[in-house]
């Protein structure tokens, strides 16, 4: 069964702020700038993306 | 299919990283670190009230439409639907976000940085049609996405702008 919820549009940003301060912003050096830089990219590349 | 779409997109936004990346060098080698991040605050805050909804300007764009039957593209045609999209010049831009992360590329992130940029653009501009395939085949994910807009879109520009800020700052 699908979990409805996980797909949510609301679930991405949410994922992606969590990756941000849990997982990215707390690695030190050039593994957590680039971390960092994923995660910014991919809010503007779903921000690109409208509904599809 | 989605594996050609995904590398096009990811080759379209490597690309566009490179080429503002060797562009960016210019600005970055010659002024001076205080005036570049004052010029990409100028174009930060701006970007930024307009995501959140509070100001409304048009952003740069190439006014396209997709036509329909790019669903039923095989491989090649898939991975170059895909290399279009992955520029962000293929069609309408309805956020800032991608102006926004073009300008941090000039201005302030360096270019081995950029590419980590241009993968996440690809992966997040990956994820939303994928988002959409799997949460129906009648098309309904639009109204979903439509009623989720205004709470979604402040929250990737908090995101992006937040992200770049710790990454450039970290530095």
């Amino acid at each position: 069964m699908t979990i409805r919820w996980l797909l949510h549009p609301v679930t991405a940003p949410l994922a992606l702020v969590v990756a941000g301060l849990v997982v990215a912003a707390p690695v030190a050096g050039t593994a957590g700038g680039v971390a960092l830089l994923l995660v910014a990219g991919a809010a503007a590349g779903l921000a690109n993306s409208g509904s599809t | 299919m989605v594996r050609f779409f995904g590398a096009g997109l990811l080759l379209g936004a490597e690309l566009v990283a490179f080429v503002a990346g060797a562009v960016g060098a210019l600005p970055q080698a010659l002024l001076p670190p205080a005036a570049r991040y004052a010029l990409f605050a100028l174009v930060t805050v701006p970007a930024l009230l307009r995501e959140i909804g509070l100001v409304r300007f048009r952003v740069p764009q190439n006014a396209r439409l997709v036509p329909e039957d790019v669903q039923y593209l095989r491989r090649w045609g898939a991975l170059q639907f895909g290399f279009e999209m992955g520029t962000g010049m293929r069609t309408y831009s309805p956020s800032a976000l991608p102006h926004l992360v073009l300008a941090a590329v000039l201005l302030v992130v360096p270019l081995p940085a950029a590419f980590a940029l241009a993968a996440g653009f690809a992966l997040g501009r990956l994820a939303m049609p994928l988002l959409s395939n799997a949460w129906s085949d009648d098309g309904s994910w639009t109204a979903v996405w439509a009623r989720a807009e205004r709470v979604v879109r402040p929250m990737l520009a908090l995101v992006c702008v937040g992200s770049l800020a710790v990454a450039m700052l970290a530095r």
